[in-house]
């Protein structure tokens, strides 16, 4: 046999394609996909749907056999009026921003402490996986109980230093602060346990180099750390500030809210507003102002995650 | 300027002030550490020990932060209170079945969605839909739930919160399951097909085996959200169904009389989440992250 | 028995605008282990994936004993494959994992063990039968991969780089076993590398692929020796071919080739005068086993010594030949300094004559 060289057929027109032997396969996808899209859209897209739509009325639960009326835009009119309504607005991007910047520097430290010179990284892990594995609820209680004004342990442990004690979740000005003190410990783990697996999946080589050129632990942090965890540091950005603005349970138990309005969450007054003053149309509306609010932020980190 | 460029600022190695500033900010260092991990460590300390306290030394002060005696007075107090037990049962009951559901039918979603017969398109938009949901915070869908709840007439039933939490879980385990199956490696699914597996024999003999750690490690991540939740919990239940979360929440209007049972109750309440982290551990942060980082 | 025959085969992935595969008209015997051996990107994988069913042609028909397989699923095309992965299922024994085909397919207990059995026999892993992948080492991952697809019987090995995975030694060694299995059980084979020296030992015929289109069909020895283009000549062989750039300087007579080191008579045997016109460029290429190479400066190419590569049992030795590095295959007892002056002689019958243009070989 003699080799043969590949330029041969032309004239004819090559024979058209079969159908494909998928369709199996796509039927099989479809049914193992429906019963959680169907799932999914009764359950999330319905009642967002309906919260649009009640956003537009008025309607008072509590009366028996009462009807939603319809208002159009009233409700969005009234919160641009509404003081408590910017309030919650400033108390919520006050906690998400101060929360997640704190949470994000100490937890930057704590990884980079972890992943390098402490032997005690072991340790360390299992002493951090406490505050994650404590329910929200649990911790906001207990929390409660240690800035207790009068017997709470962190007026005692400050004692110990000279410092008088404090009204912590009493005072106007200290409560805030007590909050995202509580939020912050809740995650500061996650941050730190997500930051540290970043930096371990960095090439170890890098170092190495960046070692033998002599650059200083600093430099080293600055020019090859961040750099190359940033992709690492968006995803947790973006997931952190999204957790943060659905922080319910620890104000819920901590404060509700005070003392007067100066832990109001945005979570918090929707909740007030609808299952404490039964407004349940302004209650709609705030949510889809907070809903396209967050949704605009996320998309902007999304997009920067893309350009990455 | 490359960083070869700069000039340290520090003594040069070999020097004996090196070392020493090196020692010291060592020292420094762990003591910090240290001083930061009691913090963080402090509160579990103190849920714990306070559940064994007596009722003097629960709240004495200054508190007692070593304790020397101990009961479990508190525990039995806390299960004769009126609907402890039953919140116990309820917690686990709607805990188990929403796990059990989301993991079933999310990973069955999510092995259809790593698999590349269904259009581009439709599975890029389903992805983003699903991450859209996990963005919304709970408390914007809080109202049109209640009002469903009670138009169905499930208010304070076990398939409410069940169907909740299903649906919040969902995006999770889907995100989750869908970077698991993506890792597997595409050849062992192709010895599937050459074999003559049926896209049923394939999900149920050869993938989900392989993927039962991270099954495992999902369905550990649901259980817990659920164990936990109170918003929900607290808005479509009052009696019967009534959820743990709930009872804890409880105790802040009854102040400092009832710390020992709250403590009581938040040590039990931590006993199955400490049991599923310690098989999670590995996995913890691509659970933290939605699987965004591998860990 | 056997038959496969690819009719105008094309795969284009996507909205890409080149073909992973263009216009494949490819058959392969009954009986026979054909090789598709090619650059990584050449279409070689895809070729196999296309007759396994796991990919579907863009265009074109696949035949498997002249019934048309397109719409036919992979598991219903009665095929074995191997994969560079071996892709064994991890939660299953080695037992288990040979026979699972047969399982899927509704075969008795008792028929599954006696086929696993026989397979276990023939690749000697009997002992292994009870142990999980992880508890293998390569080398015995590789044969229960084998196992898995001889067990089934099927018309059809396909093997994809099977094996790759392997080191150098392993790798040797197991050539000569697949030859020798696939020579007993008598399997139709389609095997898949990128390894030329595997293409070489071990096919019946081995087609070369590049970007999609087959360059050359034929047994090792026929591609080997009178390659159709440049690139065949290049990637058969190790070192592999030269090709030593020169001009058509003169057809009095015999014609002459203009070279960095001189000029090369060529006689009408070696290049038919057809093809040849004055100044035109032309390749010559010459295999380093096919040129013989004396110190200092007499008949021949005048080049200059740059490396001795001593490889125990041959030397290869790379010269100089004006800006082009030339590679010499000599007797491990060839020793020379760098610089030192040297003279190539070609053997005529051995070397080819190429349009650096079209790459293509020219006419004898």
């Amino acid at each position: 046999m003699t080799a043969i060289t590949p330029e041969i057929t032309q004239a004819q027109s090559p024979p058209p394609v079969l159908k494909q032997s998928h369709r199996g396969e796509k039927i099989g996808s479809a049914i193992f996909l429906a019963p959680a899209v169907a799932f999914l859209l009764l359950t999330s897209v319905y009642p967002l749907i309906y919260s649009l739509w009640l956003s537009f009325h008025s309607w008072n639960m509590t009366i028996p056999n009462s009807q939603p009326v319809w208002i159009g835009t009233r409700n969005y009119e009234r919160l641009w009026d509404d003081p408590d309504f910017w309030n919650s607005v400033q108390v919520t991007l006050i906690f998400v921003l101060v929360a997640v910047t704190v949470e994000f520097i100490f937890g930057m430290g704590l990884a980079l402490l972890a992943t390098s010179r402490i032997r005690a990284m072991g340790w360390i892990r299992t002493i951090m996986l406490f505050p994650l594995m404590l329910a929200p609820v649990v911790a906001g209680v207990l929390w409660r109980t240690l800035f207790q004004s009068s017997y709470g342990v962190i007026n005692w442990a400050i004692g110990l230093v000279g410092i008088p004690a404090q009204e912590w979740l009493g005072s106007p000005s200290q409560a805030l602060p007590a909050v995202i003190a509580v939020e912050v410990w809740q995650n500061l783990p996650v941050v730190t346990f997500i930051l540290a697996a970043g930096i371990q999946s960095l090439p170890l080589d890098l170092y190495k180099a960046a070692q033998v050129d002599g650059a200083s632990s600093w430099q080293i942090f600055r020019r090859i750390t961040l750099p190359l965890l940033k992709p690492v540091i968006l995803v947790l950005l973006l997931l952190r500030i999204m957790d943060a603005f659905k922080v319910f349970d620890i104000v819920f138990t901590m404060t509700y809210g005070g003392p007067g309005q100066t832990t109001e969450l945005m979570s918090m007054l929707i909740y007030k507003t609808g299952f404490k003053f039964f407004q349940v149309g302004q209650a709609s509306a705030m949510s889809w102002v907070f809903l396209v609010a967050i949704f605009i932020i996320s998309l902007f980190f999304i997009w920067r995650l893309d350009k990455e | 300027m490359s960083a070869t460029t700069m000039t340290p600022v520090r003594p040069a190695p070999g020097t004996p002030n090196y070392h020493r500033r090196k020692q010291i900010g060592a020292i420094l260092l762990y003591l910090l550490t240290i001083a930061i991990m009691i913090v963080i460590a402090f509160p579990m300390y103190w849920l714990i020990t306070t559940s064994f306290k007596v009722p003097a030394d629960a709240t004495a002060n200054p508190p007692v932060i070593i304790p020397t005696r101990f009961t479990l007075d508190n525990y039995v107090n806390a299960f004769k209170t009126a609907g402890v037990s039953r919140a116990f049962v309820n917690s686990i009951v709607v805990a188990l079945a929403s796990t059990f559901f989301t993991t079933i039918l999310g990973s069955m979603a999510a092995y259809a969605l790593a698999k590349s017969y269904l259009s581009y398109a439709i599975r890029r938009g389903l992805m983003i839909w699903i991450l859209v949901t996990r963005i919304f915070p709970p408390v914007t869908t809080a109202i049109p739930y209640y009002v469903i709840v009670r138009n169905l007439h499930l208010g304070d039933t076990h398939t409410a919160l069940i169907i909740t939490y299903v649906a919040y879980g969902l995006p999770f385990v889907i995100w989750l399951m869908l970077g698991f199956f993506q890792d597997m490696p595409p050849e062992i699914e192709k010895a599937a097909i050459v074999d003559g597996c049926s896209f049923w024999q394939r999900f149920r003999r050869v993938i989900l085996p392989l993927a039962l750690p991270g099954l495992a490690v999902t369905s550990i991540f649901a259980f817990i959200y659920s164990w936990n939740e109170l918003l929900y919990a607290s808005m479509l239940t009052s009696f019967n169904a009534k959820t743990i979360p709930v009872v804890v929440s409880g105790f802040i209007s009854d102040q400092f009389l009832r710390w020992g049972e709250m403590t009581a109750i938040g040590t039990l309440m931590v006993i199955p989440v400490l049991i599923f982290a310690a098989g999670a551990q590995r996995y913890l942060v691509r659970g933290l992250t939605f699987g965004a980082v591998k860990g | 028995m056997a038959n496969i025959r690819f009719d105008r085969v094309s795969k284009r992935f996507g909205n890409q605008q080149a073909a992973a595969v263009h216009d494949l008209n490819l058959e392969v015997h009954d009986k026979e282990l054909l090789t598709l051996v090619g650059p990584s990107g050449c279409g070689k994988s895809t070729t196999l994936n296309m007759l396994a069913g796991l990919e579907d042609p863009s265009e074109g028909l696949i035949y498997i004993d002249e019934r048309v397989v397109n719409d036919v699923p992979p598991g219903a095309r009665d095929i074995a494959m191997v994969f560079q992965s071996y892709a064994l299922y991890p939660h299953m024994t080695v037992r288990q994992n040979i026979g699972f085909g047969l399982e899927v397919r509704g075969i008795k207990k008792t028929e599954i063990a006696r086929r696993v059995d026989e397979a276990a026999q023939i690749l000697e892993i009997e002992p292994l039968l009870g142990r999980r992948p992880k508890e293998l080492s390569g080398g015995q991952r590789q044969r229960v991969a084998l196992g898995r697809a001889i067990t089934r019987d099927p018309k059809v090995f396909l093997l994809d780089e099977p094996l790759s995975n392997l080191d150098a030694q392993l790798r040797t060694q197991m050539r000569a076993e697949l030859r020798l299995l696939f020579r007993r059980i008598e399997g139709t084979v389609v095997y898949v590398t990128h390894d030329q020296a595997e293409a070489m030992t071990l096919s019946d015929r081995l087609v070369v692929m590049r970007n999609g289109l087959v360059q050359q069909v034929g047994t090792p020895l026929e591609v080997y020796n009178n390659p159709v283009n440049m690139f065949v000549g290049r990637f058969l062989g190790s070192p592999s071919m030269n090709m030593v750039d020169s001009t058509v300087a003169s057809l009095d007579g015999a014609a002459v080739l203009q070279t960095a080191g001189g000029a090369l008579p060529v006689t009408r045997e070696m290049v038919s005068g057809d093809e040849l016109t004055v100044d035109r460029p032309l390749a010559i290429g010459i295999r380093p086993e096919d040129i013989a190479i004396t110190l200092g400066h007499a008949d021949g190419l005048h080049a200059t010594i740059e490396v001795i590569e001593s490889m125990g049992a041959a030397n290869v030795v790379y010269v100089r030949l004006g800006s082009q590095r030339i590679a010499v295959t000599t007797p491990p007892t060839f020793q020379a300094a760098f610089d030192d002056p040297v003279s190539l002689r070609f053997d005529p019958a051995m070397t080819h004559f190429f349009d650096p243009q079209t790459e293509k070989v020219l006419a004898s």
